[in-house]
């Protein structure tokens, strides 16, 4: 299976008001862990309506009698599908790594005079679970950055790192940082079951911001697919 | 309690006689406004002089223009036929139609070794046994006689003259009294200064050296003021130089200054004052500045040409004849705009595009020379209206600034000065007599007021605003008014009921505090919506109209929605935005007196969430103390610190309310998420 390039991420954000998403759950028939967020919602967590419509035969279909005959055995894996590198924005990257379990960073490249960065980062929670996260502060320079990461429920996380800036008589003159490459946040997931997901920056929540103060635009998001399948399942 | 007033006031147009004010009114008398029928007459026709589709500030000069041009004008504000005024006292037992007063003084010690004050006055009500004027204590009266120069028996106590008669004076009677005596007017203490003499430069402002009506709440009157000084000083005073003459032994010069219009401050200066002139103006602008100061005179020529201009677009043509800049001692410490005249503190007249004093010129000059308008062309009637003076002189300023420099901040300034000084239990109505005795005074009759004048302005639109300017000038100028006039205008202008907003923000004290929280979610065809909640705290609940900035993510454009109606405790209310919400800010242009906090822990931006983008907000509004600068001597806050507020202080982002933005509030932040 093959993951189109998305740029911009996947655009289901109602887990922002829980009455809406009461409603989206028969609409887009996913199950109530499964829509908190997970834009990148896979066919692994769709009920069996659903799956019967699924045509693609590489991804596993739970179903409710369970794994079908040919029901693979043997300890989970993540296989991470890297897309290509952006020349100016953010993409979340596997890490090589001799764990069993995935561990990502993201990670920002090409970007100049930067102020700050934001975003929020979605997975499918059935199929990835979170086992730690840890921001890095590439914006401190001579001039101090806070940085924040913190999961939230249904597969989610917020990013965000800054410049914090002193005044000299009221005035301000805010300075940047340009990065060619750095890491702004690690994770490391465990799987939970097979599927596909995609670790996804989300629309909502981003903004990122050169020392103007002003959005920086054009930047690509690049999202990271990935796969969980058994180990004697040929996941690579 | 005239001293004591005087000591805490700053520039005001209008100070000697609210002092007078204050003995007049009765304690805790309160006007209550009534509300205008929504059918003014006027309507139809001012608002079809309005081109449809034009920027109202834009429309509403071409219309003052176009209105100045027509013939007969419409509205009061151009230059009146001084005949056609006709002499108000306002309620008490006689009006004085003219005072001509003639002095000899002595710049560097004050003292006036002659003074004589002809008061020409007519009785105003039936069977006056005794006629109370207002004369300075500190000086000797040596005679008292009518026109013919017969004495009156009269006794002098405390600075009350009281003249008397055989019979009861009758409605209708005219009289006149001649008052002559020597002294030196009393220059207080404190920051302001009714007075002050050397040998460079002296100024007698706000010392009441003439007569006084006692009986009246306020007396307009024609005036000739008759300045003799030694040879080498040169006079600038109030109204218009007529005359200056010297005398045979070519020792004094006496300078001479019609008020052809009516007016109660008759005030002057004294130095070796250079004359600087120009001609650009609607009306010819003068200054008096010391030769150390020659240099700047563009700036400040160019800078009173530009205010004129400004004012002339938006409240109709100067209303005098002239304008004169006097420079006065630094111990005034502000300025002072009596009629066609305005006097500042000597530092400000070395001001220029490249000072860092250039903002507070600018302000001061713009404060004065509003004065013309608010305080000189409409006198206040009742100390409760000194709002309409003070208030209105400081919008006026605020606003040319706004439209000037293309900068909210004084406005935004005031405000925060206002809700960040004074404690709620000495919150006093800014429409009500209390504001008077207030310890608060400045905050609440400049800053506040300006602020409020600017709501309504908003509130109202351009359209309706200035149109009720225009009808307030029309109908009230060269003459005195009260908050309720004002508010009359604008109901007829505007149609609308103001009533809650007179009873809200004049009559009571306060200002909305909201805890504000939001949710988002996607709706159809791409738009989102917005919900805003907003909690209000504390026991004064308010009404008002907040608009919502929503910031979208992406390219961070604005849209504005709403306007938020808050009523009550908690007001719940949605809006379609066209995209994912980045930020949301209420009152982001912060027009209105109001502070909110975050309702969720974190989301500091409102944006629905804590997240990454409140941490970056953070930073951008990091290190900012609520002030720039405390200390000096005695404008607002009480205690005597100078509160000069940092317009980029958010309340929202300092989480632990100690007025600075900094580590603290953000390791709050960083726990909050």
């Amino acid at each position: 299976m093959t993951f189109p390039h998305r740029p911009y991420g996947f655009r289901n954000h109602l887990i922002s008001l829980p009455f809406l998403t009461l409603l989206a759950i028969p609409l887009l028939g996913w199950s109530a862990a499964g829509c908190a967020d997970s834009g990148p919602g896979s066919s692994a967590t769709s009920d069996a309506s659903d799956a019967s419509e699924e045509t693609d035969a590489d991804v596993p279909v739970l179903t409710d009698a369970g794994w079908d005959s040919t029901e693979p055995s043997g300890p989970l894996e993540a296989l991470a599908n890297p897309q290509e590198a952006p020349l100016s924005g953010l993409q979340i990257l596997a890490i090589d790594s001799e764990e069993t379990g995935l561990e990502v960073k993201i990670r920002g490249v090409g970007l100049k005079d930067l102020f700050g960065v934001a975003c929020h980062i979605v997975w499918d929670p059935e199929i990835l679970s979170l086992e730690s996260l840890t921001a890095a502060s590439p914006l401190t320079t001579d001039i101090p950055s806070q940085s924040i990461l913190h999961e939230r429920d249904g597969g989610r996380a917020v990013y965000g790192t800054a410049r914090f800036h002193t005044s000299s008589w009221g005035q301000f003159d805010y300075k940047g940082v340009d990065l060619d490459d750095a890491v702004f946040a690690t994770f490391k997931f465990s799987p939970v079951a097979a599927g596909e997901t995609i670790i996804a920056f989300r629309d909502l929540g981003r903004d990122v911001r050169d020392a103007s103060l002003k959005p920086i635009e054009d930047l690509e998001w690049v999202d990271l697919p990935v796969t969980v399948a058994h180990s004697d399942e040929g996941a690579k | 309690m005239m001293r004591t007033l005087l000591s805490i006031l700053l520039g005001s147009a209008l100070l000697a006689s609210a002092a007078t004010f204050a003995f007049a009114v009765p304690p805790g008398h309160k006007d209550t406004f009534r509300p205008l029928s929504a059918t003014g007459a006027e309507i139809p026709e001012l608002r079809a002089r309005i081109p449809g589709g034009a920027d109202p500030m834009h429309t509403n000069r071409a219309l003052l223009r176009a209105s100045r041009a027509a013939e007969p004008r419409h509205f009061a504000t151009a230059l009146k036929d001084p005949d056609e005024i006709t002499p108000t006292n306002y309620g008490g037992y006689f009006n004085i139609l003219h005072q001509h007063v003639a002095l000899s003084i002595s710049p560097p010690t004050g003292e006036m070794d002659s003074l004589v004050v002809r008061v020409d006055a007519e009785i105003t009500k039936d069977e006056i046994a005794k006629i109370p004027m207002a004369f300075p204590q500190e000086f000797e009266i040596t005679s008292v006689v009518d026109e013919n120069g017969e004495d009156w028996d009269y006794t002098f106590t405390s600075g009350s003259l009281v003249l008397e008669g055989e019979e009861p004076f009758l409605l209708g009677t005219p009289f006149t009294v001649v008052v002559t005596g020597s002294g030196t007017p009393y220059c207080g203490s404190g920051y302001l200064h009714a007075c002050s003499f050397n040998n460079s430069l002296s100024y007698v402002t706000h010392a009441q050296y003439y007569a006084g009506n006692s009986s009246a709440d306020i007396d307009l009157y024609t005036a000739v003021l008759e300045v003799t000084v030694p040879a080498g000083f040169i006079v600038a005073g109030t109204g218009k130089m007529v005359d200056a003459h010297t005398s045979e032994d070519g020792e004094f010069v006496t300078w001479v200054f019609s008020h052809d219009y009516e007016t109660h401050l008759l005030s002057f200066s004294m130095a070796d004052y250079q004359e600087i002139a120009t001609d650009e103006a609607s009306i010819p602008i003068r200054g008096w500045i010391r030769d150390k100061h020659m240099d700047n005179k563009d700036t400040i020529l160019n800078l009173a040409t530009n205010i004129v201009g400004f004012y002339e677009s938006v409240f109709g043509p100067f209303p005098f004849e002239n304008l004169d800049i006097v420079e006065i001692h630094n111990n005034f410490s502000g300025g002072y705009g009596p009629m066609a005249t305005i006097m500042m503190m000597s530092d400000v007249f070395s001001s220029n595009e490249d000072s860092d004093y250039y903002s507070f010129f600018v302000q001061l000059m713009s404060h004065e020379i509003g004065h013309q308008y608010w305080g000189n062309l409409v006198n206040i009637l009742k100390p409760n209206s000194v709002t309409l003076s003070e208030g209105m002189a400081e919008f006026s300023s605020a606003l040319h600034w706004q439209e000037v420099f293309d900068s909210s901040s004084n406005f935004i300034g005031n405000g925060m000065t206002y809700m960040y000084t004074i404690p709620g239990e000495e919150d006093v109505g800014i429409g009500t007599y209390g504001v008077y005795s207030s310890p608060h005074y400045q905050t609440l009759a400049y800053d506040k007021a300006s602020v409020v004048f600017n709501m309504l302005r908003l509130q109202l639109g351009d359209e309706a605003f200035f149109a009720g300017i225009e009808i307030f000038i029309a109908s009230h100028g060269y003459g005195a008014a009260t908050l309720f006039d004002f508010f009359e205008s604008m109901e007829i202008a505007s149609g609308e009921d103001l009533s809650a907003f007179f009873e809200q923000w004049f009559n009571g004290i306060r200002y909305p505090r909201l805890e504000m929280s939001t949710e988002t979610w996607p709706d159809t065809d791409g738009s989102w919506m917005v919900q805003v909640t907003a909690e209000q705290i504390g026991e004064h609940l308010f009404d008002i109209d907040i608009p919502i900035t929503v910031t979208l993510q992406g390219d961070h454009r604005r849209q504005i929605v709403g306007p938020l109606k808050v009523s009550g405790e908690e007001t719940v209310q949605s809006f379609r935005v066209d995209g994912p919400v980045l930020r949301v800010d209420p009152d982001q242009e912060r027009n209105l007196l109001q502070r909110t906090w975050a309702g969720a822990a974190g989301d500091l931006n409102l944006s629905g969430e804590a997240d990454g983008s409140d941490l970056i907000d953070m930073a951008i509004r990091h290190d900012r103390n609520i002030v720039f600068q405390w200390g000096g001597g005695g404008r607002g806050g009480g205690g005597g610190g100078y509160f000069y507020p940092n317009a980029g202080y958010l309340t929202r982002y300092d989480l632990n309310s100690d007025g600075k933005i900094d580590s603290s509030d953000v390791e709050l932040l960083m726990n909050a998420y």
